[in-house]
């Protein structure tokens, strides 16, 4: 996907109402009794950056952001927006809005009542208010809704009017959990570029979470992985695509062939390994300090789209021999799924034009990969 | 660069609140013959006396309003139906205040505050009312425990008039009557989601603001619920106002009591208990119209 950063940088610094803060989270520790939700994460964002917090379920993401939000006390460490130190800061008094992942809209107050609840609070006067209202009612679209009640909304519209109810005060920073994980994947994605659309025409900052890999990978600006509470990359989507940092992250973004084996020699940064009675090579990781001698247990990462097929010939080729297990057609590719002499499946995505013709399941095929394209792991599964 | 707003989307349908899982799946005949037991229980055990206790407030002597013209006229009568339906108020109005805070005490996250309140309210419910009701006897007798402490320890030099008095049947009938009030606002403060008074307080609003305009107005059903049944329940209170309420305190249920097993008036008792039955149901009917309450709150 094509990304036209400087661009849209100044797009949003043409179109943007309000300044984002920036939002700082240094050393965050939260524990609930013997489990560690959150352990000492640190992590800064930009003042109008849009940054993801990623990670499997129980990974800590609810936890970070309810204590920017205030509702959960960290037990040590520091967050802070802009200059100021709100870790000990009441939830009504940080300025930082938050929408919930099931929106948390009042039953009882119309569309309307609802937007117009953070401007009340506030004590912004009538008019003032009212224009306000109007405005976030037309970004969302929902003029004609205003004087439902939440109930008489289909997911989509509630999902909006939790989203103007959040950004008609203007906040600096937003926070989001999950917002768009109870719609439907259509309505998913198209909410997604809406609110990438509405972030950069407001300039706000926004830490966004969700489990769903590739929701976070096109909204961001940067993706915080976050595994066991921990904080394990953190960097621009494509980064974390190509350079994953360690396995978990290899394995939990995009597609992955992740092969266990043995390293059998190291040149340089370039590492060869014995897997399933083939020869796999790639680089080792940059991490991998010395940990990756010869006899030592690694996994070799290697994505679907870098993996080559040939026919079997015979003669003895360099890569891992298999068999062609099944075919399975995904429109622009076809994803071709090898088991390897050993067992070990391995997905290779060719293009659909290109397809091989002969190949069909039952053939004996030779998998490979430029050097370059695959990274190793130290350590066993 | 012109502002873009968000583009246009298929409007879905509105999401209709889930139906309780049985509505509408058993059928007409099968949901007939379900609840026919009980409706005939009803029809025999209540519905039946209680007409002919309200025919013979008409019949008897003869084809007659006499009874009711009784009623009216005579101070009395009007004067124990006005004390009861003030009685009843005012311990309405004392239990909701009693018990909304316990409610709220109960509804806590966390465990150990919230099982305690529980306790406390629970276990007086499984206590017999004639129980509670003796226990204020001691509590106010004038050689009570609060007579004897108050004289011993020279507070006071004659024991009060505690018992026998409207404080005292108020302060007993709010006491026996506040797990009503309390268990059906903790339900309704219980099934209020957290994010809600969440994004209150998220959106600027303190802990007195999140209260008066989020948990308060959602915990109304529960309010009202919780309302109706104690004032019903303590219009037709007999236990605790024969016990504590002296001639003075006459209330509704005592003054049938009366007539019916001390003076075997029935027809006249009859007449009392419409009055009763009229009342109560008035109630029931005036708080559902006015109050609307499942157009006020839709909780999902
Ligand atoms: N109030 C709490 N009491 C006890 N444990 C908690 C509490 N809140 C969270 N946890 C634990 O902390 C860990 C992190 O939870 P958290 O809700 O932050 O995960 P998450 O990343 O948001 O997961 P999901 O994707 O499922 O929403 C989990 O193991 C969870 O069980
Ligand atoms: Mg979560």
């Amino acid at each position: 996907m094509l990304r036209e950063r400087p661009a849209a940088a100044a797009a949003r610094a043409a179109a943007a109402t309000v300044s984002g803060l920036a939002v700082g989270i240094s050393e965050v520790w939260r524990r609930y009794g013997p489990v560690t939700a959150v352990a000492g994460v640190s992590l800064d964002v930009a003042a109008g950056e849009f940054v993801s917090l990623l990670g499997p379920s129980g990974s800590g993401k609810t936890t970070l952001l309810m204590m920017l939000a205030g509702f959960e006390q960290p037990q040590s460490g520091r967050l802070t927006v802009g200059e100021r130190d709100i870790t000990r800061v009441a939830p009504n008094k940080r300025n930082v809005a938050m929408v919930f992942q099931r929106y948390a809209l009042f039953p009882h107050m119309t569309v309307a009542e609802n937007i117009a609840f953070p401007l009340r609070m506030r004590r912004i006067g009538r008019a003032e208010r009212e224009a306000r209202i109007r405005r976030a009612l037309d970004m969302v679209k929902l003029e004609a809704q205003a004087g439902r009640k939440p109930a008489e909304l289909s997911g989509g519209q509630q999902q909006r009017v939790a989203l103007a109810r959040a950004i008609v005060f203007e906040p600096p920073v937003i926070l989001m959990d999950e917002p768009l994980g109870a719609l439907d994947k259509k309505l998913r994605q198209h909410m997604q570029i809406e609110l990438k659309q509405l972030q950069r025409r407001l300039g706000a900052t926004v830490i966004y979470v969700t489990h769903d890999q590739e929701e976070a990978l096109t909204m961001s600006d940067r993706v915080a992985v976050l595994n066991h509470g921990k904080l394990v990359q953190l960097g621009p989507p494509r980064a974390l695509y190509d350079q994953p940092a360690d396995a978990f992250v290899a394995d939990f973004i995009g597609e992955m062939n992740l092969l266990p084996g043995t390293v059998r020699a190291m040149t340089g940064e370039l590492c060869t390994l014995a897997v399933d009675g083939g020869t796999a090579v790639g680089m080792a990781a940059s991490n991998s300090d010395g940990q990756l001698a010869s006899g030592k247990p690694a996994r070799v990462a290697v994505r679907p789209e870098h993996v080559e097929l040939v026919a079997a010939s015979g003669a003895a080729q360099d890569g891992l021999p298999g068999q062609l297990a099944e075919i399975v057609f995904n429109g622009a590719t076809t994803a071709m799924l090898v088991e390897l002499a050993g067992g070990t499946m391995l997905r290779a995505d060719i293009s659909t034009r290109s397809s091989l013709a002969g190949l069909h399941p039952g053939s004996p095929v030779v998998a490979s990969w430029a050097a370059g394209a695959a990274l190793v792991f130290p350590g066993a599964a | 660069m012109s502002v873009t707003t968000v583009t246009d989307l298929p409007a879905g349908p509105a999401v209709p609140a889930a139906a309780p899982a049985l509505r509408g799946r058993l059928s007409l005949p099968l949901s007939l013959l379900l609840v026919a037991p009980l409706v005939l229980l009803l029809a025999w055990a209540f519905f039946l006396p209680i007409g002919r206790l309200l025919l013979t407030s008409v019949t008897e002597p003869t084809l007659t309003l006499t009874n009711y013209r009784r009623l009216i006229t005579q101070p009395l009568y009007a004067e124990v139906i006005l004390r009861t339906v003030w009685i009843s108020f005012a311990c309405t109005a004392a239990a909701l205040l009693l018990g909304y805070p316990v409610a709220a005490l109960m509804a806590r996250p966390g465990r150990v505050v919230p099982k305690i309140a529980a306790v406390c309210v629970m276990v007086p419910l499984w206590t017999s009312v004639l129980v509670r009701s003796y226990a204020w006897i001691i509590l106010l007798d004038r050689k009570g425990v609060i007579n004897t402490l108050l004289v011993q320890s020279g507070v006071i030099a004659k024991p009060l008039t505690m018992l026998y008095t409207d404080g005292a049947v108020l302060m007993a009938m709010t006491h026996v009557l506040l797990p009503f009030m309390i268990l059906p606002i903790y339900s309704s403060l219980r099934s209020l989601p957290v994010d809600l008074p969440r994004a209150a307080a998220n959106l600027g609003a303190g802990r007195v603001r999140v209260f008066f305009a989020v948990t308060l107005p959602l915990s109304l059903p529960g309010v009202f619920a919780g309302c109706l049944l104690v004032f019903v329940m303590a219009l037709g209170f007999y236990v605790t106002p024969a016990l504590l309420g002296g001639p003075q305190t006459l209330m509704i249920a005592t003054l049938i009591g009366q007539q019916a097993t001390e003076l075997l008036d029935w027809p006249f008792a009859g007449a009392i208990s419409c009055v009763l039955l009229v009342l109560s149901l008035g109630m029931v009917i005036t708080f559902k119209r006015l109050l609307r309450l499942d157009r006020v709150v839709a909780h999902d």
